[in-house]
């Protein structure tokens, strides 16, 4: 069988995953079973063309090289992972989350992103941003919760301003004709003056940077993420986000370059993302809310990263082990990702589906519970937190390297400054990612059960803790294994020379043995003996216990200008005659500074002047009309 | 053959330092002291005794003094103590940052799997510090790499020490010196002598444990102590970390010769210096940041 077969197999497949639950009502399983057929066959034909090397031309103007070959991998593997979770995950939400609904919009959404990523003309290109970017609406409002309709309107407005962010931006691009296809534009791009190139590119930055939720627009990713069904939540972070940086990248191919002010308003974006995302990533104590957070951390490193790069390149420096470092990092970064993302949805949605809650503060116990999957998550955890022996602390160890060795090269002052002000952020972030993962990991699995349904949590089915096994398994082995392949087969050879790669066999193997040697000293006591925890005498509570609030504290305190928590105490008196005898209720928040400080100002000014034109709209026909000839006699004079 | 016996003899010195500093703080607040062979006693007569475990722990409860002993370990081999030689991947200067913070995530999850308000507290602090002391920890590791032009630790020997690079190595050694005490839990940052929730840190999280596992994570931090105790002073004087076999007795004399002064060190700080409010930590990490980042732009300027 040809690829190109293949291919049209595989996106059929997608398609009919779809078709199946709308056709044939309750049968998810068939859906399922479709969609792993549909991606297996997808990753087949990525994986092909990425080893080979060779250019793929596919039918309905897709191509595929070996950049786009990377990310349908990722979406093939994705869409794979979260089919066999949704097997078992989604039977259990029979009534918040039909089948029918998720699937279909499923279906859609995997396709939309192939094509995104394969499109080689604008068009094409749009329309499949526009179906991907609908079908994740109709996810993340899957339950048809209030809560739920409220991030999707939130996540739909969002997404059009990126979208006529992206129209307007590609419409100085292609000078007006929406038509053209990479290379046309590229044509364009070159004729272009720099104050034009600048603002394109800056546009097209604010329309994928919002999709990848970049701070200041990452307002909706937060609310929205955490509303879909866990398996949908795991590709919407761990995939589309990567899909949106690839938009991003698709740009840069076809411009002749990048401005120095651009690449200077990307590196400060993408910096802003990795602490906010980070900061706020420390406090929450929804589960996926966290994990979203954290999402919007990791897509700021990454695009920091790029933004390093193209900095890099404008001042004319070119150290290879530097470059290769960077770009090593955020090829290595968006796989890890992208693994211990999903892996964590997976494992926190099969969480949520047994105990009923997505609050880390009713969680607890559960590693007694569940030994075997505990270490699944455990694992996860230390990748989110970036720590060895896990790829992702192999890809950030690349990261920094990469930044001191700018340093240790003689270059200004001013670009040694600049790395050393990005390596500080990035050890910021680091610090506050390694807080969240281990505050998330050990509040919710450490420790006694919290609540009567933690502690009669029943066994998980094997389709919901299978996914999140492969992703561990991932995440442990892409530091592992990456090394030999990037040296044997990608002529990665100058990372190992100069030094940018460290050998993470060496590492993981002698922490084991130093492990293994504690065990042995670990044995040598007179045996173990089963006690309470001690207590000075007062049993202790499961209440006693630090809650994931709680354990934040001093976090919240020390970034309490930037976090704004707020604090009130309402206190209504039970009797006239003492007022100590009274009903007290305490309301506590953490405020988004964004949303305050940017968002709801918007809005307010968006109210004021609906206000005012309100008055022109008073029921009288003979002003409307009026409006509308002014309005054609003005669009004459423009035309004109 | 030189990297076991860099191992062996920081196994073997470890708890040394420890007894030093407690010998020196006692005698410098007029105290007798108890002899500095103590705490070798101490591990001992733990190794011996029977473990108690609660109830409402997991599995992770007994992996953690494994982690943290492996981590401490990976620490005595990848930073030079005796002998300038480390091995390529584990001297790496952001691996040894990576392994320093994969030690405490695990003693927080120790902490945190005990069911016990203390354990947790001392979590959650520590944590807190971990997190806040991260990006001056960066820039203190960038600061070791520019200085010695090498990403391991094995090319310390040869820090150019000249009129010239003076200021810009005390910008970093103190910025390190910093560093060094927090991730040590030592003054100003945490008190290792009490057992009031109120100081408490590290020994909160170690509340739990006993026997055999306790003295894995007693003996763990005291190797910690040892190993990047005296790495400011190695970064000072670097002729005193050998580069190959010649002068073992000399070497070892080196060695222990800095124990004793970085002991001594240790122990004036506690006496001079007051506990600082662990909620006064950020101007205890925003210090060290800002040293370290002055070190870091003195040395590129140089």
């Amino acid at each position: 069988m040809t690829t190109t077969a293949l291919f049209s197999i595989g996106i059929l497949l997608t398609l009919c995953s779809g078709l199946v639950t709308l056709i044939a009502s309750r049968r998810n399983t068939l859906a399922q079973v479709v969609l792993m057929g549909g991606s297996l066959c997808m990753g087949y034909v990525a994986m092909q063309t990425f080893v080979t090397g060779e250019m793929l031309v596919l039918p309905a103007f897709f191509v595929m090289k070996s950049l786009e070959a990377f990310f349908v991998l990722l979406i093939a593997l994705g869409s794979f992972l979260a089919a066999v979770f949704a097997y078992g995950y989604l039977p259990r939400y029979r009534d918040e989350f039909p089948a029918r609904r998720v699937n279909s919009a499923m279906s859609l959404f995997v396709v939309g992103m192939y094509a995104v990523v394969l499109a080689t003309s604008l068009p094409v290109f749009l329309v499949a941003w526009e179906l991907m970017s609908v079908s994740a609406y109709f996810l993340i409002i899957a339950d048809r919760s209030p809560a739920s309709l409220s991030a999707g309107l939130f996540y739909f407005i969002m997404t059009h301003i990126g979208l006529s962010c992206l129209l307007a931006g590609f419409g100085i691009f292609a000078q007006g004709s929406f038509l053209g296809s990479w290379e046309v534009l590229r044509a364009h791009a070159e004729t272009l003056s720099l104050p034009w190139l600048t603002t394109g590119l800056l546009l097209l930055f604010a329309g994928f940077g919002s999709k990848a939720g970049l701070v200041p627009l990452h307002g909706w990713l937060p609310h929205a993420h955490p509303q879909a069904p866990s398996h949908a939540s795991a590709l919407l972070s761990g995939v589309m986000l990567p899909v949106a940086f690839f938009g991003f990248v698709r740009v840069l191919q076809i411009v002749p370059g990048v401005p120095f002010s651009v690449a200077l308003v990307i590196l400060f974006c993408g910096l802003l993302s990795a602490v906010f995302g980070a900061l706020y990533a420390t406090t929450e104590h929804d589960v996926k809310k966290l994990l979203a957070y954290s999402s919007i951390e990791h897509m700021g490193l990454i695009f920091a990263a790029l933004a390093s790069i193209l900095l890099l390149g404008s001042v004319g420096f070119t150290v290879s082990a530097v470059t290769t470092g960077l770009v090593f990092f955020i090829g290595i970064h968006i796989v890890n990702h992208f693994f211990f993302k999903v892996g964590l949805f997976f494992s926190y949605g099969a969480v949520t589906s047994e105990i009923h809650t997505r609050n880390l503060d009713d969680m607890g116990g559960l590693a007694q519970t569940w030994p075997r999957f505990s270490a699944v998550v455990l694992l996860l955890s230390l990748a989110a937190a970036a720590l060895p022996p896990t790829g992702v602390f192999l890809g950030e160890w690349a990261l920094v390297q990469s930044l001191v060795l700018v340093m240790m090269s003689q270059v200004p002052l001013v670009v040694s400054i600049v790395a050393l002000a990005v390596l500080s952020v990035v050890g910021l972030s680091a610090g506050l990612a390694l807080f969240a993962a281990i505050k998330m990991f050990s509040v919710s699995f450490l420790g006694r059960a919290r609540t009567e349904h933690s502690a009669h949590a029943g066994a998980l089915p094997l389709t919901l803790t299978l996914p999140p096994l492969a992703c561990a398994l991932g995440v442990v082995m892409s530091g592992l294994v990456v090394g030999p392949f990037l040296s044997g087969e990608m002529k990665g050879v100058v990372l190992l020379a100069e030094g940018v790669l460290v050998d993470m066999w060496l590492v993981a193997g002698m922490l084991t043995v130093f492990a293994l040697v504690g065990f042995f000293i670990q044995r040598m006591g007179r045996g173990v003996r089963v006690t309470d925890t001690w207590d000075c005498g007062a049993p202790l509570t499961p209440r006693m216990q630090y809650t994931a609030t709680g354990f934040a504290a001093p976090i919240r305190f020390f970034f309490r200008t930037i976090l704004g928590s707020r604090k009130h105490m309402h206190v209504e008196p039970v009797t006239s005659t003492n007022t100590w005898i009274a009903r007290r209720t305490l309301t506590w928040e953490i405020r988004s500074f964004w949303e305050d400080a940017l968002y709801s100002r918007i809005v307010n000014v968006l109210h004021r002047i609906s206000e005012w034109v309100r008055r022109i709209q008073n029921g009288v026909v003979q002003l409307y009309i009026l409006v509308v000839i002014i309005t054609l006699i003005l669009t004459t004079i423009i035309a004109l | 053959m030189i990297l076991a016996f860099n191992l062996v003899s920081v196994l073997l010195c470890a708890p040394l330092m420890v007894g030093c500093v407690r010998f020196f703080k006692a005698r410098l607040q007029n105290r007798r002291g108890a002899p500095v062979y103590i705490p070798y006693l101490q591990l001992l007569s733990l190794l011996k005794k029977e473990e108690t475990i609660t109830r409402h722990s997991s599995w992770v409860f007994r992996v953690v003094p494994l982690v943290v002993f492996a981590t401490a370990l990976f620490l005595a081999l990848g930073i030079p103590t005796v002998f300038a030689v480390v091995p390529e991947s584990v001297g790496n200067v952001f691996v040894l940052a990576g392994v320093l913070a994969l030690g405490s995530a695990f003693l927080v999850m120790g902490g945190m799997d005990t069911a016990s308000t203390f354990g947790n507290m001392g979590s959650s602090r520590e944590m807190t510090l971990a997190t806040l002391i991260e990006p001056s920890v960066f820039v203190s590791v960038a600061a070791l790499s520019l200085l010695t032009g090498a990403t391991t630790l094995g090319a310390i020997a040869q820090v150019p020490v000249s009129m010239t690079t003076a200021g810009p190595i005390l910008l970093v050694v103190l910025g390190l010196i910093y560093v060094v005490l927090l991730e040590n839990a030592r003054y100003p940052v945490d008190n290792p002598a009490t057992h009031l929730e109120l100081t408490m840190v590290h020994e909160a999280m170690l509340l739990e444990y006993s026997g055999p596992s306790l003295a894995l994570l007693e003996y763990a931090s005291a190797i910690k102590l040892a190993v990047l105790g005296t790495l400011p002073l190695a970064l000072l004087l670097p002729w005193s970390v050998a580069s190959s076999f010649e002068n073992i007795t000399i070497s070892v004399m080196v060695f222990l010769f800095k124990i004793v002064v970085a002991a001594l060190g240790i122990a004036l700080i506690e006496t001079a210096v007051v506990k600082m409010r662990f909620y006064r930590m950020q101007e205890y990490t925003g210090i060290a940041y800002l040293i370290s980042v002055a070190g870091v732009i003195a040395l590129l300027a140089l």
